[in-house]
């Protein structure tokens, strides 16, 4: 079995643009939370989110035929960018079939929801109905994929063109555990040498009507718009809910022999997957956290590492009252009564749906780069019910090898990932 | 990956126009048609009344799941994507024996790989659940906020809600993932399936995919792309006039075991699966050239083919082979539906396996009169993918 390795990285976040300002947001332990400015949302319960601040859609370059519609879907920009990123680290400019033949380098991509462009759709609205012949009519006119919808993979298929990138594409949407199982699949892939490179990670925004209505609905969402940038409160006592990010994040996976061969710097390992299903209610998690525990388990035992050897966690820690006592239960049941650091990014720049797996394992990289334990923020008076070391408000220093990384999804997806330095574990 | 560890299908669940899986095979078999211009998505314009947009389309009836929800109520969780998810993996399971008795399997290590797609969240579904008159309530959303939204809109926009409830439904606790929206995802889905059981990741594996393509916005995307038929005629894969598709809502579902674990439950393989393949932009060629199997099969099923040109194209590269496969094709007779056309291409090639013989209705000419190996094939401008089926174990293992 191959080692696998990630040899580029590239992320677009809440924290910024770009490697250096999502570490140094981590490192500044900052807030990407803030006031809605995508649409108006005074109207709506929750009015705060974790959006990227500074990611103007009119100068991304995008020499593809489906531009307009790109431009109208901030995740695809947010992809394109950190694809970019990604690629340029691993490859250093040079094209794809230099040093890989392109029909073994694929994909392995989180995603979410479609996005429907409302005010093309309300255009057709007249007297309370919709006119769907009107509708279509105008869609016949307008090119195709620039009128009222896009795709979500759009952005994969751009991606792919544009990098020249011929083995197969896997489009996740496995809801929040979508970013960590493409990981995992780009990582089972390669170590089972059915390719020899995978460009994975994540993008979403649900920063929108439809995604921040339909969590409200749920009651899934802290409504503490008045806390701003302290509304996200991962393991706090007055945490009240999940605030919606935005973002994407890729990585260049490849196998570690080739890494060498082309001396490619390998900036982590991944070293091991896991993944679970709940099967328990569509809208509860386990209530003894057995799909979350068969997930960190199954990822260790991949990895080939015991527990004691985990050094981090980061966690999915979204901030509701159910989930953060739960996965403090379920870390325990893995990891005994000393487990090692937790601390939950998604305090800073909120839950980022599809993308939060693969933004999260940029996080990784962050604590496996500069040996320090991210903060989680916000927390002010720990609950009891989560007795964890949080890492709060403050990053630490830490001598950390190999870390964890926890999602697990709404429907009771689980998937978990072991990350480490590259030499964290003997050949 | 561990080659000698042999594959099998050991069942298929499908749910099309026609019906179950038993009542799809025989309609296939019968040469009947489950497409139809009687459908609510032919358009007339509203002041004249003059119809402006008219195509067959694949219905489905009684897409209920009922039959296999311990809660009933869990219906109410469940769009129309994720209720044909349900019934077409309840029946692969009971195919498989994996229901009533064989229920106590290890559903820990069963994983469930899905495809769903395109579009599985559909606008005026959505906006159906919003109340009368839809179309004010999405306005009340957009400018107004929540105050008249239906609570369960979360439950059916989300995409990973078919696997859920397949999940949850089927006591399915694996290494899971779905997938989105095109054919290549369901054939990702399997070949994923089949390197992790030669792998021993897992001793079993559900995979389906589940697609409604009869939706404002999937239709308006066929249409605006080339791809909605306007007559059954260019629906038709083998007529000189292929020039589209017919929607479909549908889905399919098979198990795969290893061989061992098969036999261990006793169970008889339908077929062994030996190969699954796919690649991304322009990959066609390469793919055939790379990973077209030897011997050769006797029959190609050619999923999603777009038009005369792609039927061509497969006529020539099945050429390849001193004796050329016969090509088949259900999409003429029961539509398309992306993202579950390829793993409805698998289990109508395993039925076939099962059965030795192809309904000629389907098939590009005379069909062949024993069927041992099949492969299922599909391309278009962003992927290329293979599948080989088969059930001649000792032809196929050397």
């Amino acid at each position: 079995m191959n080692r696998v390795v990630i040899t580029g990285a590239g992320v677009t976040s809440p924290l910024g643009t770009g490697k250096p300002q999502f570490f140094a947001g981590l490192r500044e332990a900052r807030s990407g939370v803030r006031a809605i400015r995508s649409f108006d949302a005074t109207s709506f319960p929750v009015r705060i989110a974790g959006e990227v601040p500074d990611l103007d859609p009119g100068k991304v370059a995008l020499p593809f035929a489906q531009a307009p519609a790109l431009r109208r879907d901030p995740k695809a920009l947010f992809f394109i960018e950190a694809a970019r990123e990604a690629l340029a680290q691993a490859l250093g400019g040079r094209p794809i079939d230099a040093p890989f033949d392109p029909f073994r380098v694929g994909m392995s991509v989180a995603t979410g929801l479609e996005i429907f462009h409302t005010p093309d759709l309300l255009s057709h609205v007249s007297s309370g109905r919709l006119d769907r012949a009107g509708l279509l009519a105008q869609a016949m006119r307008e090119p195709a994929e620039a009128f009222m919808e896009i795709p979500s993979d759009l952005a994969v298929t751009c991606v792919a063109r544009e990098a020249g990138l011929r083995g197969p594409r896997a489009v996740n949407v496995s809801a929040c555990a979508a970013g960590s199982q493409a990981l995992g699949e780009a990582f089972c892939l390669l170590r089972d040498g059915e390719l020899d490179a995978v460009l994975s990670g994540g993008f979403d925004s649900m920063v929108n009507p439809i995604g921040v209505g339909g969590f409200s609905l749920l009651g899934a969402l802290s409504t503490s718009n008045h806390l701003g940038a302290g509304a996200s409160r991962p393991f706090d006592v007055g945490r009240d809910g999940f605030v919606l990010g935005e973002g994407a994040a890729a990585f260049f996976l490849e196998t570690a022999s080739s890494a060498e061969r082309r001396g490619a710097r390998m900036l982590a390992e991944v070293l091991g997957y896991g993944s679970s299903l709940d099967a328990f209610r569509v809208s509860d998690p386990d209530e003894h956290e057995r799909g979350a525990v068969a997930a960190m388990r199954a990822a260790l035992a991949d990895a080939g590492v015991a527990p004691a050897a985990v050094d981090y966690i980061n966690a999915h820690g979204t901030g509701t009252r159910k989930n953060d006592p739960a996965e403090a239960r379920a870390i325990r049941a893995v990891f005994g009564d000393a487990p090692p650091p937790v601390s939950s990014t998604k305090s800073q720049i909120g839950h980022l749906i599809g993308a939060a797996g693969a933004v999260e394992a940029m996080a990784v990289l962050f604590a496996l780069a500069e040996q320090t334990l991210p903060a989680t923020i916000n927390l002010h008076n720990q609950d009891p019910e989560c007795a964890l070391d949080c890492v709060p408000n403050r990053p630490r220093p830490a001598r950390i090898r190999v870390a964890l990384s926890n999602s697990f999804g709404f429907g009771g997806q689980n998937a978990c990932l072991v990350l480490g330095i590259a030499d964290a574990l003997p050949t | 990956m561990n080659a000698s560890v042999r594959i099998v299908v050991t069942g298929v669940g499908l749910h099309t126009g026609h019906g179950d899986t038993r009542q799809s095979w025989t309609a296939l078999h019968q040469g009947r048609s489950a497409l139809t211009y009687e459908h609510a998505w032919n358009l007339h314009a509203p002041e004249t009344g003059q119809e402006v947009l008219r195509f067959p389309a694949a219905v489905t009836r009684d897409p209920s799941p009922v039959a296999f929800l311990a809660d009933r109520k869990s219906v109410k969780y469940m769009g129309p994507c994720t209720q044909m998810a349900v019934l077409a993996a309840g029946r692969a399971l009971d195919d498989a024996g994996l229901l009533g008795d064989g229920a106590a399997a290890d559903r820990e290590h069963t994983a469930l790989f899905l495809a769903t797609g395109p579009i599985a969240f559909d606008v005026e579904h959505a906006l159906s659940s919003f109340g009368e008159p839809a179309a004010a309530d999405l306005l009340a959303l957009r400018y107004e906020g929540l105050r008249r939204c239906h609570p369960l809109l979360p439950f059916k926009m989300l995409l990973n809600m078919p696997l859920g409830l397949v999940s949850i439904t089927f006591g399915i606790k694996g290494e899971n993932f779905i997938l989105y929206p095109g054919a290549d995802q369901g054939a990702f889905a399997i070949a994923h399936a089949l390197h992790g059981l030669r792998r021993g990741r897992f001793a079993r594996a559900l995979v389906g995919g589940s697609a409604c393509s009869l939706g404002l916005a999937p239709v308006m995307h066929l249409r605006r792309a080339g791809r909605l038929a306007s007559t059954l005629e260019e629906a038709q894969p083998f007529s000189p006039d292929h020039a589209a598709w017919a929607p479909a809502d549908q889905a399919a579902f098979v198990v795969l075991e290893t061989e061992a674990e098969a036999a261990r439950r006793s169970r008889p393989a339908q077929a062994y699966l030996d190969d699954a393949v796919v690649l991304g932009p322009g990959s066609v060629d390469h793919l055939w050239q790379t990973r077209a199997p030897a011997p050769a099969p006797q029959l190609i099923f050619c999923t999603g083919m777009l038009n005369a040109a792609d039927v061509k194209a497969d006529r020539r590269r099945a050429a390849r082979w001193s004796t050329a496969p016969a090509l088949a094709s259900a999409d003429g007779l029961l539509g398309v539906a992306p993202a579950a056309s390829f793993v409805l291409g698998a289990a109508l090639a395993c039925l076939t396996l099962r059965d030795g013989r192809v309904p000629s209705a389907i098939t590009d000419g005379v069909p062949p009169a024993r069927i041992a190996r099949s492969m299922v094939s599909f391309r278009d401008g962003e992927a290329a993918a293979l599948a080989v089926l088969s059930v001649d174990s000792a032809e196929t293992a050397a």
